[in-house]
Protein backbone atom coordinates (compact mmCIF):
# COMPACT_ATOMS: atom_id res chain seq x y z
CA UNK A 1 0.00 0.00 0.00
CA UNK A 2 1.60 3.34 -0.83
CA UNK A 3 1.87 5.83 1.92
CA UNK A 4 -0.90 8.06 2.17
CA UNK A 5 -0.08 11.89 0.85
CA UNK A 6 0.32 14.51 3.62
CA UNK A 7 -2.26 16.64 2.41
CA UNK A 8 -5.00 14.91 1.44
CA UNK A 9 -5.30 11.09 1.37
CA UNK A 10 -6.24 8.42 3.03
CA UNK A 11 -8.12 6.37 1.47
CA UNK A 12 -7.23 3.13 3.49
CA UNK A 13 -5.61 5.12 6.52
CA UNK A 14 -9.48 5.35 6.79
CA UNK A 15 -10.69 2.51 5.51
CA UNK A 16 -8.55 -0.09 6.45
CA UNK A 17 -7.16 0.83 9.87
CA UNK A 18 -5.39 -1.02 12.21
CA UNK A 19 -6.10 -3.94 14.49
CA UNK A 20 -5.44 -2.12 17.51
CA UNK A 21 -7.43 0.95 16.97
CA UNK A 22 -10.71 -0.83 15.12
CA UNK A 23 -13.00 -0.72 18.61
CA UNK A 24 -13.41 0.86 21.62
CA UNK A 25 -12.45 -0.70 24.82
CA UNK A 26 -15.10 -2.42 26.91
CA UNK A 27 -14.88 -0.15 30.14
CA UNK A 28 -14.47 3.16 27.52
CA UNK A 29 -17.74 1.62 26.17
CA UNK A 30 -19.83 1.67 28.84
CA UNK A 31 -19.12 4.70 30.29
CA UNK A 32 -19.51 6.64 26.81
CA UNK A 33 -23.13 4.48 27.31
CA UNK A 34 -23.57 6.23 31.00
CA UNK A 35 -22.89 9.57 28.92
CA UNK A 36 -19.84 10.43 30.51
CA UNK A 37 -17.72 12.87 28.49
CA UNK A 38 -14.30 11.53 28.37
CA UNK A 39 -15.55 8.51 26.95
CA UNK A 40 -18.04 9.94 24.68
CA UNK A 41 -15.24 12.18 23.49
CA UNK A 42 -13.07 8.72 22.76
CA UNK A 43 -15.41 7.12 21.09
CA UNK A 44 -15.78 9.92 18.52
CA UNK A 45 -11.95 9.78 18.09
CA UNK A 46 -11.94 5.99 17.74
CA UNK A 47 -14.92 5.69 15.02
CA UNK A 48 -14.17 9.49 12.96
CA UNK A 49 -11.82 8.70 10.66
CA UNK A 50 -13.69 5.62 9.52
CA UNK A 51 -17.23 7.08 9.41
CA UNK A 52 -16.04 10.11 8.02
CA UNK A 53 -14.61 8.51 5.06
CA UNK A 54 -17.52 6.62 4.46
CA UNK A 55 -19.84 9.88 4.84
CA UNK A 56 -17.05 11.52 2.48
CA UNK A 57 -17.65 8.24 -0.17
CA UNK A 58 -21.36 7.99 0.30
CA UNK A 59 -21.69 11.80 -0.43
CA UNK A 60 -19.14 12.12 -3.38
CA UNK A 61 -20.97 10.79 -5.51
CA UNK A 62 -23.50 12.75 -5.30
CA UNK A 63 -21.80 16.25 -5.32
CA UNK A 64 -22.68 17.25 -1.78
CA UNK A 65 -19.58 16.90 -0.12
CA UNK A 66 -20.02 20.14 1.55
CA UNK A 67 -22.21 18.26 3.38
CA UNK A 68 -19.85 15.28 4.91
CA UNK A 69 -19.00 17.31 8.23
CA UNK A 70 -22.58 18.19 8.83
CA UNK A 71 -23.39 14.78 8.67
CA UNK A 72 -20.79 12.98 10.31
CA UNK A 73 -22.03 14.95 13.13
CA UNK A 74 -25.57 14.46 12.47
CA UNK A 75 -24.27 10.56 12.94
CA UNK A 76 -22.63 10.53 15.39
CA UNK A 77 -25.05 12.49 17.83
CA UNK A 78 -27.97 9.25 15.86
CA UNK A 79 -25.14 6.99 17.81
CA UNK A 80 -24.79 8.86 21.36
CA UNK A 81 -29.21 9.08 21.41
CA UNK A 82 -28.92 5.11 20.68
CA UNK A 83 -25.59 3.82 22.12
CA UNK A 84 -27.63 3.21 25.37
CA UNK A 85 -29.29 0.19 23.85
CA UNK A 86 -25.78 -0.73 21.84
CA UNK A 87 -25.29 -4.16 23.69
CA UNK A 88 -21.71 -5.83 22.94
CA UNK A 89 -23.07 -9.42 23.48
CA UNK A 90 -25.26 -8.47 20.05
CA UNK A 91 -24.95 -9.34 16.68
CA UNK A 92 -23.05 -6.38 15.52
CA UNK A 93 -19.93 -5.04 16.49
CA UNK A 94 -19.33 -1.70 17.89
CA UNK A 95 -17.84 -0.41 14.44
CA UNK A 96 -20.62 -2.29 11.79
CA UNK A 97 -23.11 -0.50 14.54
CA UNK A 98 -21.77 2.59 14.12
CA UNK A 99 -21.31 2.57 10.30
CA UNK A 100 -24.52 1.47 9.61
CA UNK A 101 -26.04 4.26 11.65
CA UNK A 102 -24.12 6.74 9.81
CA UNK A 103 -25.16 5.21 6.25
CA UNK A 104 -28.88 5.65 7.20
CA UNK A 105 -28.02 8.92 7.99
CA UNK A 106 -26.56 9.38 4.86
CA UNK A 107 -29.11 7.65 2.97
CA UNK A 108 -31.77 9.56 4.38
CA UNK A 109 -30.05 12.85 3.34
CA UNK A 110 -29.57 12.04 -0.23
CA UNK A 111 -33.37 10.94 -0.43
CA UNK A 112 -33.95 14.26 0.45
CA UNK A 113 -33.54 17.33 -2.18
CA UNK A 114 -29.93 18.49 -2.31
CA UNK A 115 -28.95 22.33 -1.05
CA UNK A 116 -27.54 24.45 -3.65
CA UNK A 117 -25.10 23.77 -5.70
CA UNK A 118 -21.43 24.83 -4.39
CA UNK A 119 -18.52 24.18 -6.65
CA UNK A 120 -16.60 21.10 -6.38
CA UNK A 121 -13.18 21.90 -4.13
CA UNK A 122 -10.44 20.61 -6.44
CA UNK A 123 -7.40 19.62 -3.41
CA UNK A 124 -4.54 18.74 -5.09
CA UNK A 125 -2.85 15.82 -3.29
CA UNK A 126 0.98 15.62 -2.75
CA UNK A 127 3.08 13.42 -4.65
CA UNK A 128 3.96 10.33 -2.69
CA UNK A 129 7.43 10.26 -1.98
CA UNK A 130 9.26 8.33 -4.38
CA UNK A 131 6.19 8.21 -7.01
CA UNK A 132 6.77 9.08 -10.63
CA UNK A 133 4.51 11.88 -11.81
CA UNK A 134 2.97 9.67 -14.84
CA UNK A 135 2.15 6.93 -12.05
CA UNK A 136 0.87 9.48 -9.92
CA UNK A 137 -1.32 10.50 -12.35
CA UNK A 138 -2.77 7.48 -13.34
CA UNK A 139 -3.47 6.90 -9.79
CA UNK A 140 -5.89 10.02 -9.70
CA UNK A 141 -7.29 9.31 -13.12
CA UNK A 142 -7.93 5.75 -11.51
CA UNK A 143 -9.40 7.08 -8.54
CA UNK A 144 -11.77 9.06 -10.28
CA UNK A 145 -12.83 6.84 -12.43
CA UNK A 146 -14.03 4.56 -9.14
CA UNK A 147 -15.70 8.03 -8.10
CA UNK A 148 -17.19 8.80 -11.10
CA UNK A 149 -18.38 4.52 -10.83
CA UNK A 150 -19.47 4.82 -7.72
CA UNK A 151 -21.28 8.33 -8.55
CA UNK A 152 -23.04 6.31 -10.99
CA UNK A 153 -24.83 3.99 -8.70
CA UNK A 154 -28.10 4.47 -6.43
CA UNK A 155 -27.31 5.53 -2.84
CA UNK A 156 -28.50 1.97 -1.95
CA UNK A 157 -25.83 0.29 -4.29
CA UNK A 158 -23.19 2.99 -3.56
CA UNK A 159 -23.44 2.36 0.43
CA UNK A 160 -23.61 -1.46 -0.29
CA UNK A 161 -20.08 -1.04 -2.15
CA UNK A 162 -18.31 0.96 -0.35
CA UNK A 163 -19.31 -0.45 3.13
CA UNK A 164 -17.92 -3.75 2.07
CA UNK A 165 -14.56 -2.70 -0.36
CA UNK A 166 -13.49 0.14 2.35
CA UNK A 167 -15.13 -0.65 5.38
CA UNK A 168 -14.89 -4.62 5.39
CA UNK A 169 -18.26 -5.53 6.40
CA UNK A 170 -19.35 -9.04 5.09
CA UNK A 171 -22.76 -9.62 3.50
CA UNK A 172 -24.78 -10.20 6.42
CA UNK A 173 -23.33 -7.10 8.24
CA UNK A 174 -24.29 -4.82 4.85
CA UNK A 175 -27.77 -6.72 4.66
CA UNK A 176 -28.09 -5.22 8.36
CA UNK A 177 -27.21 -2.05 7.75
CA UNK A 178 -29.17 -1.18 5.05
CA UNK A 179 -32.33 -3.58 6.92
CA UNK A 180 -32.40 -5.47 3.12
CA UNK A 181 -32.16 -9.26 2.55
CA UNK A 182 -28.62 -11.05 1.45
CA UNK A 183 -30.02 -11.60 -1.76
CA UNK A 184 -30.42 -7.75 -1.90
CA UNK A 185 -26.84 -6.84 -1.05
CA UNK A 186 -25.52 -9.23 -3.63
CA UNK A 187 -27.64 -8.07 -6.06
CA UNK A 188 -26.42 -4.07 -5.24
CA UNK A 189 -22.57 -5.41 -4.83
CA UNK A 190 -22.87 -7.25 -8.39
CA UNK A 191 -24.18 -4.03 -10.05
CA UNK A 192 -21.69 -1.72 -8.18
CA UNK A 193 -18.51 -4.14 -9.31
CA UNK A 194 -20.28 -3.95 -13.36
CA UNK A 195 -20.56 0.30 -13.11
CA UNK A 196 -16.73 -0.27 -11.36
CA UNK A 197 -15.38 -2.60 -14.46
CA UNK A 198 -17.05 -0.20 -16.99
CA UNK A 199 -15.37 2.83 -15.55
CA UNK A 200 -11.99 1.43 -15.05
CA UNK A 201 -12.05 -0.22 -18.59
CA UNK A 202 -12.26 3.62 -20.24
CA UNK A 203 -9.94 4.79 -17.75
CA UNK A 204 -7.45 2.07 -19.18
CA UNK A 205 -8.54 2.69 -22.68
CA UNK A 206 -8.16 6.38 -22.60
CA UNK A 207 -4.61 5.46 -21.27
CA UNK A 208 -3.47 3.34 -24.05
CA UNK A 209 -4.18 6.21 -26.72
CA UNK B 1 -8.78 -9.35 -4.87
CA UNK B 2 -10.14 -7.75 -2.13
CA UNK B 3 -9.18 -4.79 -0.03
CA UNK B 4 -9.32 -6.98 2.75
CA UNK B 5 -8.19 -10.65 3.72
CA UNK B 6 -10.23 -12.23 5.66
CA UNK B 7 -10.72 -15.72 3.76
CA UNK B 8 -14.44 -15.57 4.94
CA UNK B 9 -15.71 -12.65 3.65
CA UNK B 10 -13.27 -13.20 0.87
CA UNK B 11 -15.37 -16.34 0.04
CA UNK B 12 -18.41 -14.65 -0.14
CA UNK B 13 -16.85 -12.71 -3.27
CA UNK B 14 -15.44 -15.25 -5.16
CA UNK B 15 -19.23 -16.74 -4.82
CA UNK B 16 -20.88 -13.95 -6.20
CA UNK B 17 -18.29 -13.75 -8.98
CA UNK B 18 -19.13 -17.36 -9.28
CA UNK B 19 -22.19 -16.58 -9.96
CA UNK B 20 -20.94 -14.30 -12.73
CA UNK B 21 -20.13 -10.99 -11.37
CA UNK B 22 -17.17 -8.81 -12.61
CA UNK B 23 -14.09 -9.37 -10.07
CA UNK B 24 -13.40 -6.07 -8.11
CA UNK B 25 -10.68 -4.32 -8.63
CA UNK B 26 -7.74 -5.29 -6.45
CA UNK B 27 -6.64 -3.23 -3.34
CA UNK B 28 -4.35 -0.77 -4.60
CA UNK B 29 -6.91 0.66 -7.36
CA UNK B 30 -9.25 0.91 -4.48
CA UNK B 31 -7.01 2.74 -2.56
CA UNK B 32 -6.54 5.65 -5.50
CA UNK B 33 -10.01 6.88 -4.51
CA UNK B 34 -8.93 8.95 -1.63
CA UNK B 35 -10.87 10.83 0.92
CA UNK B 36 -9.46 14.59 1.93
CA UNK B 37 -8.77 15.24 5.11
CA UNK B 38 -11.35 16.53 7.48
CA UNK B 39 -11.26 20.73 7.34
CA UNK B 40 -12.15 20.79 11.03
CA UNK B 41 -11.90 18.90 14.36
CA UNK B 42 -14.77 16.68 13.63
CA UNK B 43 -14.61 15.45 17.48
CA UNK B 44 -14.28 18.57 18.66
CA UNK B 45 -17.69 19.64 16.72
CA UNK B 46 -19.72 16.67 17.37
CA UNK B 47 -18.65 16.87 21.29
CA UNK B 48 -19.82 20.82 21.16
CA UNK B 49 -23.45 19.61 20.28
CA UNK B 50 -23.27 16.72 21.95
CA UNK B 51 -22.66 18.59 25.37
CA UNK B 52 -24.66 21.30 24.75
CA UNK B 53 -27.78 19.16 24.67
CA UNK B 54 -28.46 20.05 20.80
CA UNK B 55 -29.55 17.28 18.92
CA UNK B 56 -28.51 17.29 15.51
CA UNK B 57 -32.52 17.31 14.28
CA UNK B 58 -33.25 20.41 16.76
CA UNK B 59 -31.04 22.40 14.18
CA UNK B 60 -32.84 20.65 10.99
CA UNK B 61 -35.88 22.11 9.56
CA UNK B 62 -37.65 18.95 11.38
CA UNK B 63 -36.24 19.44 14.21
CA UNK B 64 -37.38 23.43 13.70
CA UNK B 65 -40.78 22.41 13.24
CA UNK B 66 -40.96 20.14 16.44
CA UNK B 67 -39.50 23.09 18.75
CA UNK B 68 -42.08 25.52 17.40
CA UNK B 69 -45.23 22.49 18.12
CA UNK B 70 -43.41 22.25 21.13
CA UNK B 71 -43.91 25.96 21.93
CA UNK B 72 -47.18 25.99 20.36
CA UNK B 73 -48.36 23.29 23.18
CA UNK B 74 -46.33 25.90 25.67
CA UNK B 75 -48.55 28.39 24.49
CA UNK B 76 -51.68 26.08 24.29
CA UNK B 77 -51.16 25.73 28.34
CA UNK B 78 -50.67 29.14 28.95
CA UNK B 79 -53.47 29.80 27.21
CA UNK B 80 -55.13 27.33 29.07
CA UNK B 81 -54.28 29.11 31.95
CA UNK B 82 -55.35 32.48 30.76
CA UNK B 83 -58.83 30.80 30.23
CA UNK B 84 -59.21 29.49 33.57
CA UNK B 85 -58.66 32.35 35.27
CA UNK B 86 -60.84 34.58 32.73
CA UNK B 87 -63.76 31.53 33.68
CA UNK B 88 -62.69 32.02 37.33
CA UNK B 89 -63.32 35.85 37.32
CA UNK B 90 -66.40 35.55 35.28
CA UNK B 91 -67.50 33.14 37.81
CA UNK B 92 -66.81 35.36 40.69
CA UNK B 93 -68.48 38.32 38.98
CA UNK B 94 -71.58 36.51 38.07
CA UNK B 95 -71.90 35.28 41.83
CA UNK B 96 -71.41 38.72 43.24
CA UNK B 97 -73.75 39.94 41.41
CA UNK B 98 -76.04 37.40 41.64
CA UNK B 99 -75.16 37.81 45.31
CA UNK B 100 -75.23 41.38 45.32
CA UNK B 101 -78.17 42.42 43.27
CA UNK B 102 -80.42 42.59 45.38
CA UNK B 103 -78.61 44.69 47.71
CA UNK B 104 -76.88 46.45 45.42
CA UNK B 105 -74.22 48.51 47.57
CA UNK B 106 -71.12 50.00 46.43
CA UNK B 107 -69.12 48.41 49.53
CA UNK B 108 -70.30 44.82 48.29
CA UNK B 109 -68.71 45.45 45.04
CA UNK B 110 -65.79 46.50 46.14
CA UNK B 111 -64.80 43.45 48.30
CA UNK B 112 -65.98 41.24 45.74
CA UNK B 113 -62.32 39.91 44.26
CA UNK B 114 -61.05 39.28 47.67
CA UNK B 115 -63.36 38.34 49.76
CA UNK B 116 -64.81 35.23 47.64
CA UNK B 117 -63.07 32.07 46.18
CA UNK B 118 -63.16 31.18 42.85
CA UNK B 119 -65.20 28.04 43.61
CA UNK B 120 -67.59 29.84 46.32
CA UNK B 121 -70.78 28.80 46.94
CA UNK B 122 -73.13 31.11 45.84
CA UNK B 123 -71.84 30.16 41.91
CA UNK B 124 -73.45 26.61 42.05
CA UNK B 125 -76.62 28.30 43.70
CA UNK B 126 -76.13 30.79 40.85
CA UNK B 127 -79.24 29.62 38.34
CA UNK B 128 -81.94 29.95 41.52
CA UNK B 129 -80.69 33.29 42.54
CA UNK B 130 -80.91 35.19 39.11
CA UNK B 131 -81.57 39.19 39.81
CA UNK B 132 -84.37 40.57 39.09
CA UNK B 133 -84.41 43.31 35.99
CA UNK B 134 -82.78 46.43 37.17
CA UNK B 135 -85.21 48.77 38.38
CA UNK B 136 -87.30 46.00 39.98
CA UNK B 137 -88.10 46.40 43.48
CA UNK B 138 -85.61 44.49 45.38
CA UNK B 139 -86.97 41.99 48.07
CA UNK B 140 -83.57 40.44 49.85
CA UNK B 141 -84.84 37.81 51.68
CA UNK B 142 -83.38 37.90 55.77
CA UNK B 143 -81.96 34.91 55.06
CA UNK B 144 -79.30 35.41 52.47
CA UNK B 145 -75.93 35.59 53.78
CA UNK B 146 -75.29 38.96 53.06
CA UNK B 147 -76.13 41.36 56.70
CA UNK B 148 -80.32 41.57 56.25
CA UNK B 149 -79.87 45.20 58.20
CA UNK B 150 -78.57 47.09 54.82
CA UNK B 151 -80.20 50.12 55.13
CA UNK B 152 -83.54 50.60 52.17
CA UNK B 153 -81.92 53.10 50.34
CA UNK B 154 -79.61 50.68 48.57
CA UNK B 155 -82.60 49.82 46.83
CA UNK B 156 -82.47 53.68 45.57
CA UNK B 157 -78.99 52.83 43.99
CA UNK B 158 -80.49 49.62 42.02
CA UNK B 159 -79.89 51.08 38.57
CA UNK B 160 -76.51 51.87 39.19
CA UNK B 161 -75.50 48.50 40.18
CA UNK B 162 -75.21 46.17 37.38
CA UNK B 163 -72.51 48.20 35.84
CA UNK B 164 -70.51 48.55 39.35
CA UNK B 165 -70.60 45.10 39.29
CA UNK B 166 -69.26 44.20 35.82
CA UNK B 167 -66.68 46.65 36.84
CA UNK B 168 -65.27 44.35 39.86
CA UNK B 169 -63.75 41.73 37.82
CA UNK B 170 -62.01 44.04 35.66
CA UNK B 171 -60.60 45.99 38.56
CA UNK B 172 -59.41 43.26 40.11
CA UNK B 173 -57.84 42.10 36.54
CA UNK B 174 -55.83 45.27 36.71
CA UNK B 175 -54.41 44.95 39.74
CA UNK B 176 -53.90 41.16 41.11
CA UNK B 177 -53.92 39.22 37.58
CA UNK B 178 -50.39 38.11 36.68
CA UNK B 179 -51.35 37.62 32.84
CA UNK B 180 -52.58 40.95 32.20
CA UNK B 181 -49.61 42.68 32.48
CA UNK B 182 -47.37 40.06 31.99
CA UNK B 183 -48.25 40.28 27.84
CA UNK B 184 -47.41 43.77 28.07
CA UNK B 185 -44.60 43.74 29.72
CA UNK B 186 -42.67 40.70 27.66
CA UNK B 187 -40.74 42.58 24.87
CA UNK B 188 -38.17 40.71 24.05
CA UNK B 189 -37.98 37.26 22.03
CA UNK B 190 -35.43 35.11 21.45
CA UNK B 191 -33.90 33.89 18.22
CA UNK B 192 -31.45 30.85 17.72
CA UNK B 193 -29.52 31.44 14.30
CA UNK B 194 -27.48 28.74 12.46
CA UNK B 195 -27.03 28.02 8.84
CA UNK B 196 -28.41 24.43 6.95
CA UNK B 197 -26.36 21.51 5.71
CA UNK B 198 -24.30 21.97 3.22
CA UNK B 199 -24.03 25.75 3.57
CA UNK B 200 -20.79 27.26 5.75
CA UNK B 201 -21.06 29.94 8.47
CA UNK B 202 -22.68 33.16 7.38
CA UNK B 203 -22.76 36.43 8.67
CA UNK B 204 -25.97 37.49 10.42
CA UNK B 205 -28.02 40.58 9.98
CA UNK B 206 -31.12 41.48 11.44
CA UNK B 207 -32.82 44.72 10.02
CA UNK B 208 -30.03 45.29 8.72
CA UNK B 209 -28.08 45.45 12.31
CA UNK B 210 -24.74 42.49 12.10
CA UNK B 211 -25.18 39.99 15.05
CA UNK B 212 -23.05 38.29 14.47
CA UNK B 213 -21.55 34.62 12.95
CA UNK B 214 -23.64 31.20 12.54
CA UNK B 215 -24.17 29.60 14.89
CA UNK B 216 -25.79 32.05 17.22
CA UNK B 217 -27.21 30.84 20.39
CA UNK B 218 -29.17 33.81 21.68
CA UNK B 219 -30.25 37.07 19.92
CA UNK B 220 -33.28 39.18 21.75
CA UNK B 221 -35.48 41.00 19.69
CA UNK B 222 -38.88 42.59 19.77
CA UNK B 223 -41.75 40.74 19.10
CA UNK B 224 -43.26 41.15 15.42
CA UNK B 225 -41.98 41.05 12.10
CA UNK B 226 -38.03 41.06 10.80
CA UNK B 227 -35.53 40.30 8.20
CA UNK B 228 -32.77 38.43 8.75
CA UNK B 229 -29.60 37.94 5.81
CA UNK B 230 -27.28 35.53 5.76
CA UNK B 231 -24.36 36.28 4.46
CA UNK B 232 -21.73 33.76 3.08
CA UNK B 233 -17.81 34.47 2.28
CA UNK B 234 -18.56 33.81 -1.28
CA UNK B 235 -20.44 36.81 -1.58
CA UNK B 236 -23.92 35.22 -1.83
CA UNK B 237 -26.68 36.00 0.79
CA UNK B 238 -30.05 35.48 1.38
CA UNK B 239 -32.48 37.63 3.01
CA UNK B 240 -35.86 36.76 4.08
CA UNK B 241 -38.62 38.10 7.05
CA UNK B 242 -39.85 36.20 9.82
CA UNK B 243 -42.37 36.73 12.69
CA UNK B 244 -41.60 35.92 16.30
CA UNK B 245 -44.09 36.40 19.32
CA UNK B 246 -43.54 37.59 22.30
CA UNK B 247 -41.32 35.26 24.94
CA UNK B 248 -40.86 33.22 22.06
CA UNK B 249 -37.71 31.75 21.21
CA UNK B 250 -37.40 30.15 17.66
CA UNK B 251 -34.87 28.62 15.43
CA UNK B 252 -33.73 30.27 12.27
CA UNK B 253 -31.72 28.44 9.55
CA UNK B 254 -30.47 30.04 6.49
CA UNK B 255 -31.61 29.92 3.84
CA UNK B 256 -35.14 30.75 5.12
CA UNK B 257 -36.22 29.98 1.92
CA UNK B 258 -36.04 26.20 3.36
CA UNK B 259 -37.74 27.26 6.71
CA UNK B 260 -41.54 27.64 7.30
CA UNK B 261 -42.63 30.39 9.28
CA UNK B 262 -46.01 29.28 10.53
CA UNK B 263 -46.28 32.79 12.09
CA UNK B 264 -46.12 34.46 8.57
CA UNK B 265 -49.22 36.16 7.36
CA UNK B 266 -48.27 35.09 3.81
Amino acid sequence: MSTPSKAGVTALAHANPEPTERELPGDTLAAAQRGERWARRALVHTYQGRVHALVWRLLAGAGRQDQVEDLVQDAFLRVFQALPRFTVAGPARLSTWILSIATRAVIDELRRPGPRKTPLEVVEDELAGGERPDVHSERRAMGRAIEAAVASLSPEVRAAFVLRAYHELDYAEIAQALEVGLGTVKSRLWRARAALQEHLQEVRQEARR
Amino acid sequence: MRIHEDDDERDEDRELELEGAPQLPDRELLAAWTVPEPAIDLAERVMEHVEAGLPASETSEEGATSMEDRRRGGYGWALVGVAMVAAAALVLGLSQLWRSEPRVTAPVVVTVPVAVPVASPPASHAPSELPPAPGTPVQTPPSQAEPASEPPETTAEAPKSPKATSKAPRAGRGSKDPFAPKVDEAKTATLRIGTGRGYGPAKVYIDGRYVGMTPIMNVKVAPGRHTVKFAWSDGGSETSSFTVEDGQTRTLKGPMKALEDPYSPE
